[in-house]
This record gives structure tokens, C-alpha cells and sequence, in this order.
């Protein structure tokens, strides 16, 4: 029986990769050192995956997941800012906008950074991410809820915000 | 299901930020990562042909080495003896089995036809190894016991007599 190829579209999974990676680790070389290291590993056991249990994405994250434990563990330093490189005063406002969304995620505890990485990151969906965790689906949306509260929290104590919400509650930009 | 909507709602400009915002690798680290897809393809697919040829070719060296030093053919023979040993021995009547064809089973067993051994006895032991009469046989003849029982006859074994008693000086 022929297996489907899990990268099969690379192209399509790697900046999903690499944007779970940087959300939980900040963007910078070490994002695309574990984003490179994921792919490699997921190159070398392409016929491990088993599509009965889940999305070529759901195995992918869960290889990146693995890749950001052996980073940490490496470097217990792992910063959790963006690069600094980044953070100029010449930057427009679009990277600016992005670089205030990276702070705030950056600043969450490591549970609700995970579940934003794993959500809005690698775009799963909750069941998904139910599967990755070993949580039940409505115990994340109540989690993700939280997590976003608390996200939407920092993004209004940081000054320097451009996406801090309006009196009104919506995010402005 | 409401509740889950309003809370949707509730973040909805959040988290379409959070998903327009989302951090994107370099156009150069996704080049290089995508380029390298279909070597590790290519090179995988060719580890497995490999490691194929290589099963296959260690298994006609084997066969080879077989053939040269008489295996196959002694393979096969020892293959046939024993098959027809077991036949023999399975198959043949209790009883029978010292009639077995002894080349046969010497030549099967080199130190001389131990599947004997194996071979259910012609008789019951009761029959060939406890035999009345002083072992001899004869049913006139009873067993008197150990030595120096006469058991109920005096005329086969000596009288006992007691030790001489030597009188003190």
C-alpha cells in the first residue's frame, strides 16, 4: 500500500514551521536553526508518519516541539525578545506592528505561548492541537480564550504598542 | 456553541492579527529548506534500493558458498533420513521398532543407531526384566530374599549357628 507523502508541499508547511518556532522562541537564527532542524528530521523519517494519526502538520509540529525541548534544554538563556537587530527606529509599520505582536506573545507563560504558537503559529485547529497535547478540544478552546485575554493584557501595558485595543476593545492598528 | 462564537468574536481582530503578523522565515532559509526536499527524496529512495541489492547479494554469496562445499545436496539427503526416521518411529506399531532398518539408522545417526534409543521396547518391562526364579525364570523356583533368608527353605541356605563361645581363662 502506498503511504502519502507527508511533505509532499514543503513550500506550504515550512513557514507554518518556522512561525509556531518563532512564536515560541522569538524570531532570529535560533528559529531558523530549529526550523532547519525539524525539516531535517522530518526528511529522515518521512516513512515513520502514519496519516491515521493526523495531518502531515500535526506530525511536523509535534517534530518541532521536540527540536524547541533540545534547544532549551541546550541554552537555558534562550531569549525570549525578538532580535535586536530588528528593533530599529527606521523600521516601518508594518514590522513595527509585528515586533509589538512578538513582545507581548513573548512575555506569556510557556503554557499560553505554546497554545498561540500551536493556533495562530502552525494554524491548527483546536481538536488538532487536542491531539498534539494530549488535552481535550473544549479544555484548549477554554485555555486559548485565556491565553488570548492575557495576550490582549500585555499588549495594553506596553507603551510602545502599536497594536494596543482601543477604549472600545477592538485592536487598533 | 454561542459561548464559543462570542469568545471567537471577542478576540477576532486579535487573532487575525496574530495570523497576518505571524512570523515568516527568510525567502532564502525557505529556498534552501525547499531545495532540499527532493535530494533527501531521492537519496532515501536510493538507501532502500541499496540496502535491497545489498540482502541480495550476500544471500547468492551464501547460496554459493553452499554449493561448493556439497551443503545443498547434504541438506537435502539429511532432510530426507530424517524424515523418514521420524515415519519409522511414529508410524510403526508399538513393538516393532527394533525391526527398524539398522543402515538406515546408522546412517542417519553417526554414533551408531542412538534413534534405538528412541524406539518403544519389544517388550514390557515387566515381562523381560523381572522374571521369578531366582531371575532364571523357572516358576518352581521362588525367591528366598537376601542372602542367608531361607524363608521357608531350610535345605538351601546354611543354618545359622551361633559364634563358638570361647570360655574366659
Amino acid at each position: 500500500m502506498a503511504r502519502r507523502d507527508p511533505l509532499a508541499r514543503p513550500e506550504k508547511l515550512i513557514p507554518l514551521v518556522y512561525a509556531y518556532v518563532a512564536y515560541r522562541i522569538g524570531s532570529g537564527p535560533d528559529a531558523d536553526d530549529v526550523t532547519s532542524e525539524t525539516m531535517e528530521h522530518a526528511y529522515r523519517y518521512r516513512e515513520r508518519y502514519d496519516p491515521a494519526k493526523g495531518e502531515p502538520m500535526a506530525w511536523l509540529i509535534g517534530i518541532a516541539r521536540n527540536c524547541v525541548a533540545d534547544l532549551v534544554a541546550r541554552r537555558e538563556d534562550v531569549v525570549d525578545e525578538p532580535a535586536p537587530e530588528s528593533a530599529t527606529e527606521e523600521m516601518e509599520e508594518e514590522a513595527m506592528r509585528r515586533l509589538s505582536l512578538t513582545r507581548a506573545v513573548a512575555r506569556l507563560d510557556e503554557r499560553e505561548r505554546e497554545l498561540i504558537a500551536l493556533r495562530y503559529g502552525a494554524d491548527l485547529t483546536a481538536r488538532q492541537i487536542a491531539g498534539v497535547l494530549g488535552l481535550r478540544p473544549n479544555a484548549v478552546e477554554v485555555a486559548l480564550h485565556r491565553a488570548l485575554g492575557r495576550l490582549r493584557a500585555e499588549l495594553e501595558g506596553d507603551p510602545t504598542s502599536e497594536l494596543r485595543p482601543s477604549t472600545s476593545g477592538a485592536v487598533r492598528f | 456553541m454561542r459561548v464559543f462564537r462570542h469568545r471567537t468574536d471577542e478576540y477576532g481582530d486579535l487573532e487575525r492579527q496574530l495570523r497576518s503578523h505571524r512570523p515568516r522565515p527568510s525567502r532564502a532559509l525557505l529556498d534552501q529548506l525547499v531545495a532540499e526536499a527532493p535530494a533527501r527524496r531521492g537519496r532515501s529512495r536510493n538507501l532502500v534500493a541499496g540496502r535491497l541489492a545489498l540482502a541480495g547479494f550476500l544471500t547468492l554469496i551464501l547460496l554459493a558458498a553452499l554449493a561448493a562445499t556439497g551443503g545443498v545436496s547434504q541438506v537435502a539427503s539429511g532432510g530426507r533420513v530424517a524424515a523418514e526416521q521420524v515415519k519409522a518411529v511414529v508410524g510403526a506399531p508399538f513393538g516393532q521398532s527394533k525391526k527398524t532398518d539398522a543402515t538406515s539408522t546408522n546412517a542417519a545417526s553417526p554414533n551408531g543407531g542412538s534413534l534405538n534409543a528412541l524406539a518403544a521396547p519389544a517388550d514390557p518391562p515387566g515381562q523381560d526384566q523381572y522374571k521369578p526364579g531366582s531371575g532364571r525364570g523357572d516358576p518352581n523356583e521362588p525367591h528366598t530374599g537376601p542372602p542367608g533368608n531361607n524363608n521357608g527353605f531350610p535345605g538351601r541356605c546354611p543354618p545359622s549357628a551361633p559364634p563358638p563361645v570361647t570360655p574366659l581363662p
